[in-house]
């Protein structure tokens, strides 16, 4: 109990340092954020009037602690650009990402749990060098540019998949919105896959290896009762910190998949705003994204210590 | 201790015949990266009427929208993605292993602060944020070099902070305490020679995803200044001409994949020969 | 290829919005807009003739590279907002070639007393906003009224002040108004041709109708109405039945967000989207897809190379006439463009179809010994300068690397400045930026001369070369002010000869515009043929 009181304060000292730092990123952009609002008719004085009401004729201090305050409020500002508020934008966009980064989290696992234990079983032997070099493509290729060849393969030539959005115009349909999900999961899964096999395989080994499994062995229990019993739940523990930590990685991955799909997502929210230098924006989303990496961070860490007895007791 | 490594090393290298071609791409790759202007092609020159020339005996690798020789570009684009990958790998694991070995030799209140100073920077989004910092900073491969390496030091820091806490507790470290050498001495000298497999692994892995990192930039246009290339802009460029001219984005996808592969795998080998000893 | 000189239109909304003018034609990446803002006049030559019987019903699906920031006509600064609203709201009027056109606006005429101070607005009869509201006198009164109301902040606010003093306006009767001028203004109706009427009974008594949500869900005059926006995917417009200038064809326009240029290219090419403004380097990409039409249409969009006075070298006249002479205006032009037919080289700041265009003045080009000389009288040598321009846009890039190997051969140094555009903007923005020395830029001003003081006169916020020259200045005034057309045409004559001789502004291109669109829909050639503005109600699906 008192770890997990420990780790809560931790979180907390997380979350102010995660927010001092978002309030810097903007701040050290050059130059001045209102001539994002600035038309060429503008008179000085309104420009003067904007800044203020903007309140970056504050002290920077000042300013941020304002900041925070209306963040703990759950008001995360306005865009500059359509003057919408920050979080409705977030949110509105967050079933989209959530959508596309769930299926292809989720498929990664369901793959990446039989290859990385099969692999590890049998190493060495073909299936392991094939499926090695594929997950050696998989964390090396440049993620745009294995999506425009999706495109080009399945949506150019083939035109077997639709390579834009979400859902055809007017059309909405399950099997539709399916189809849509198909090569942007696709992209994030393969690198992801890549990834999750490779510690699987190697704690499967590990785990093979260990003199539990040894004496097992001694005891004459069957392989795949060696494998499923005792390897597999700990192969797969140390996944639960590997997805917390992913899901950074996957928010970021996901920038560039949402941008090329042109999936209507945080990521391509996040870019737009850049684009823009809409920096509310800017700050919300990073702010946002961090709350989301740092409670994913949190639950990994509590449901390994719920599962995972000798932690547990070891604490 | 270091003779020790090096025969790992051979012994390894042996053993693992993939680990050996990898070495020899990024050496080939280096060497002529770094030799480009022995191709006798200026790789900025344009020409307004060979454009986009598919690869022929001039051009080996074609040219590009702009006339300018595919391969000088590929040299030099070379020359930018891998200092890009080299340099900002020193930078994150220069902070990395400074950070780390402190916390992990000091512990206590210094530990926790900067502890809790790498979690909130990993909680960050780092992708978004270097597409901030390279938006709204002067593009060039300075700045690059300087925000990948910025915000890729953690997870050394995490290695190198475990490892000294366990170091620390050994035999001759504490000895070396008792006997009065100071803090930083002992660090460099004793632990850091230990940690250094660890650190070399994580390092070449680095490489890698900077470069990854420097191409994924170049998708938004920004990074290295133009008309210097890096293969990363490259291709983002050639995404324009999939259809006229497919070489262009396979010859710096390919150039790509194949330095990123080489390093995951020597890193990885790496790691197996440290582990073996 | 294009037919020069035909069937203009004046003007376009962007005006004094250079800059978002710049923000359209930014970036191969978002570039759905190798147009600018309203570029206007679309000489279209399509390469299939719309003999199709037109027929009623369908969708198309518009690419648009980025979300509409917002919708309401009066507030309108970025490309996919104004690509929107031509669809929901139509004009009082419209230019063409100088003529006042009524087709598909709401007015009936527009007539002025005799000293041009005075202009009578007589609306059409039986007009509805979309809830069937009927439009009003009343509504052209709040527009104006909102329009210089200071508190407001209008960007189109300066079409209603001349020489600082509002306009006034006053309603007649239901379907009449009257708006008096301080004084008489050449360029006052090409203002308020840009100006749209917004409907009173739902913005009357709100407090910053910029920012009001009341624009999310619009209520306009125009022949498609708001049905849906999904923010980051598509904003969706459906026929309005009431509409006054013939029945739309099509049932529902769909406006698709699609940021990345490769991949809405790709989509075109499989159908998923079926209407894109492409750039010239997509051209090839996009003509053999085999599905897809291209539209070519003069963009009136001017591409200029910008020399920052505040750059003590480029104050120097001789170091800018040697830049230009070093160049070779054909070549470039060819290079950035990649064909002749894309884009002409341009020699004055004004496009061809401005009114006194000048097609007389003295070239200077291709000359490296002049350039030389020029140079050495200017007692320069070894100049070390950057060029900015924006770093997704291909066109902006390749001028770039041409003038960097160009001006090698007069020693002249270099230094690439790509930014990426909101920070480009936010750049050339900044009051007395010396951070840039030359700058790549995109203009589109429209027919009327007058307008085009906004990039070259002193008091200009859009200056971005910072021109500082009195007597240019005077003559930008005294041409606003002049109603005597001969007068007129001397005075502009004059601005373009003084700002070729002194090259304040180095022109680079007329480029060309193109819309791509699938062969399953026609009329397209009425539809961005006829004025400034699209009027989508023309386009139909051909099967």
């Amino acid at each position: 109990m008192e770890k997990i009181l420990n780790r809560l304060f931790q979180t907390i000292l997380i979350l102010f340092i995660v927010s001092i730092l978002c309030f810097t990123l903007t701040k050290i952009a050059p130059g001045d954020p209102v001539l994002t609002y600035v038309e060429p008719n503008m008179s000085e004085e309104y420009i003067n009037q904007l800044r203020e009401d903007l309140g970056l004729t504050k002290p920077i201090a000042i300013q941020y602690i304002i900041w925070l305050k209306n963040i703990l409020h759950g008001n995360f500002g306005n865009s500059l650009i359509n003057n919408r508020p920050v979080l409705d934008q977030i949110l509105e966009r967050l079933p989209s990402t959530m959508l596309l980064m769930g299926t292809s989290l989720l498929l990664s696992v369901i793959l990446a749990i039989p290859i990385g234990l099969y692999t590890g079983k049998h190493k060495n032997g073909l299936v392991d060098k094939i499926i090695n070099i594929f997950s050696y493509i998989g964390i090396s290729i440049p993620t745009f540019w294995f999506a425009i060849i999706m495109i080009y393969l399945f949506s150019v030539y083939l035109h077997v998949l639709p390579s834009l959005g979400m859902r055809s115009d007017g059309i909405n349909t399950f099997s539709d919105l399916m189809k849509h999900l198909i090569m942007p999961t696709c992209v994030l899964t393969f690198t992801n896959v890549s990834q999750f096999t490779r510690y699987i395989r190697s704690s499967t080994i590990t785990e093979l290896s260990s003199d539990y499994v040894t004496v097992q062995r001694a005891y004459g229990m069957s392989e795949t009762g060696i494998l499923y019993r005792h390897v597999l739940k700990n192969a797969i523990l140390p996944m639960i910190t590997v997805l917390g930590m992913s899901l950074q990685g996957v928010v970021s991955g996901a920038i560039i998949t949402e941008q090329v799909f042109a999936w209507p997502g945080t990521g391509q929210l996040a870019v737009n705003a850049v684009m823009t230098f809409d920096y509310p924006l800017i700050m919300g989303i990073t702010m946002f994204t961090a709350l989301l990496i740092v409670i994913g961070n949190l639950l990994a860490d509590i449901l390994y210590v719920v599962i995972d007895p000798r932690i547990r007791s070891n604490g | 201790m270091r003779d020790n490594i090096m025969k790992n090393l051979k012994l390894g290298f042996k053993e693992d015949k993939l680990a050996v071609i990898g070495v020899i791409i990024i050496l080939i790759l280096t060497v002529t990266s770094a030799f480009a202007f022995l191709y006798p092609v200026d790789a900025n020159a344009i020409s307004v009427t060979s454009r986009l020339a598919k690869p022929s005996l001039i051009h080996p690798f074609g040219t590009d929208d702009m006339g300018r020789d595919y391969l000088a570009r590929c040299l030099y684009g070379g020359r930018a993605s891998l200092l890009v990958g080299f340099l900002s790998m020193i930078l994150s694991t220069m902070i990395g292993v400074i950070v780390g070995s402190i916390s992990g030799y000091m512990g206590g209140k210094i530990d926790a602060i900067l502890m809790r100073f790498v979690d909130a920077l990993m909680s960050l989004p780092t992708f978004l944020i270097m597409v901030v910092m390279n938006a709204y900073l002067k593009p060039g491969i300075k700045n690059v070099i300087i925000i990948i390496g910025l915000l890729t030091w953690m997870s050394i820091a995490r290695i190198v902070r475990g490892e000294t806490m366990s170091l620390k507790e050994r035999e001759y470290v504490v000895y070396s305490r008792i006997s009065g050498q100071s803090r930083l001495k002992i660090i460099l000298q004793h632990i850091l020679p230990n940690i250094m497999p660890t650190i070399i692994v994580t390092a070449t892995i680095n490489i890698a995803s900077a470069i990854l990192m420097e191409s994924a930039l170049s998708f938004f246009g920004l990074g290295i200044r133009p008309p210097t290339a890096s293969w990363g802009s490259m291709l983002n460029n050639a995404q324009g001409y999939m259809i006229k001219a497919p070489y262009l984005a396979i010859f710096p996808g390919v150039l790509i994949l194949l330095t990123v592969i080489s390093f995951n795998y020597l890193g990885e080998a790496l790691r197996k020969i440290f582990e073996h000893k | 290829m294009y037919k020069k000189n035909k069937n203009r239109v004046l003007m376009i909304l962007v005006l004094t919005l250079l800059v978002s003018s710049l923000t359209a034609c930014s970036t191969n990446k978002t570039d759905a807009n190798s147009n600018s803002k309203g570029s206007n006049d679309k000489k279209v030559t399509s390469a299939v003739a719309d003999n199709t019987e037109p027929q009623y019903g369908g969708n198309i699906t518009l690419a648009e590279s980025a979300d509409p920031q917002n919708i309401n006509p009066l507030y309108v600064v970025d490309q996919t907002s104004f690509d929107i609203q031509q669809a929901i709201y139509v004009p009082f009027f419209e230019i063409i070639k100088g003529d006042i056109y009524y087709g598909n606006g709401l007015l009936e005429s527009i007539t002025p007393n005799q000293d041009s101070t005075e202009f009578t607005l007589k609306l059409k009869q039986n007009l509805k906003w979309h809830d069937n509201e009927p439009i009003t006198a009343d509504d052209i009164v709040f527009t104006i009224n909102t329009l210089v109301d200071k508190k407001q902040n209008v960007p189109y606010q300066s079409y209603g002040y001349i020489d600082g003093k509002a306009i006034q306006v006053e309603k007649v009767d239901d379907l009449t108004a009257v708006i008096k001028l301080p004084t008489a203004s050449a360029g006052f109706l090409g203002g308020l041709s840009q100006i749209y009427c917004i409907p009173k009974h739902i913005y009357e008594g709100v407090k910053d109708i910029g920012k009001s949500d009341l624009n999310n869900k619009p209520i306009g005059s125009g022949p498609f109405k708001f049905k849906e926006y999904k923010p980051g995917q598509s904003f969706v417009v459906e026929r309005f039945d009431n509409y006054f200038d013939g029945k739309p064809y099509l049932d529902t326009i769909t406006f698709k967000i699609v940021k990345d240029a490769n991949s809405a290219n790709a989509s075109l090419a499989n159908g998923e989207i079926q209407g894109r403004l492409i750039n010239s380097e997509d051209y090839d990409t996009v003509k053999s897809y085999g599905t897809v039409n291209i539209n070519s249409y003069n963009s009136g969009r001017v591409n200029a190379l910008g020399f920052n006075q505040l750059n003590d070298n480029l104050k120097d006249v001789k170091v800018r006439q040697a830049i230009a002479y070093a160049l070779n205006k054909e070549e470039l032009v060819k290079f950035a463009y990649l064909s002749d037919d894309f884009a002409t080289a341009a020699y004055s700041i004004f496009t061809p179809d401005t009114l006194y265009y000048d097609d007389s003045l003295t070239k200077q080009d291709n000359d490296i010994e002049k350039a030389k000389a020029l140079l050495k009288e200017a007692g320069k040598s070894n100049l070390k300068l950057n060029i900015l321009y924006i770093s997704t846009d291909k066109t902006m890039e390749s001028e770039a690397t041409y003038i960097k190997e160009k001006l090698k051969e007069i020693n002249i140094n270099i230094e690439l400045y790509p930014l990426d555009e909101s920070t480009y903007k936010n750049k050339i923005k900044e009051k007395d930026s010396k951070d840039y020395d030359l700058v790549l830029q995109f203009y589109t001003l429209g027919e009327e001369p007058s307008l085009y003081a906004d990039i070259a006169s002193g008091s200009s916020r859009s200056n971005y070369s910072h021109i500082e020259d009195k007597d240019l200045d005077n003559l930008w005034n005294e041409g606003n002010t002049t109603s005597d057309a001969t007068k007129r045409g001397e005075v502009y004559k004059q601005i373009q000869q003084k700002i070729n001789d002194n090259m304040y502004l180095y022109p680079i291109a007329y480029s060309n515009g193109f819309y791509a669109v699938n062969k399953d829909y026609a009329g397209f050639d009425k539809a961005i043929l006829k004025t400034i503005y699209y009027d989508y109600s023309k386009i139909y699906k051909v099967k």
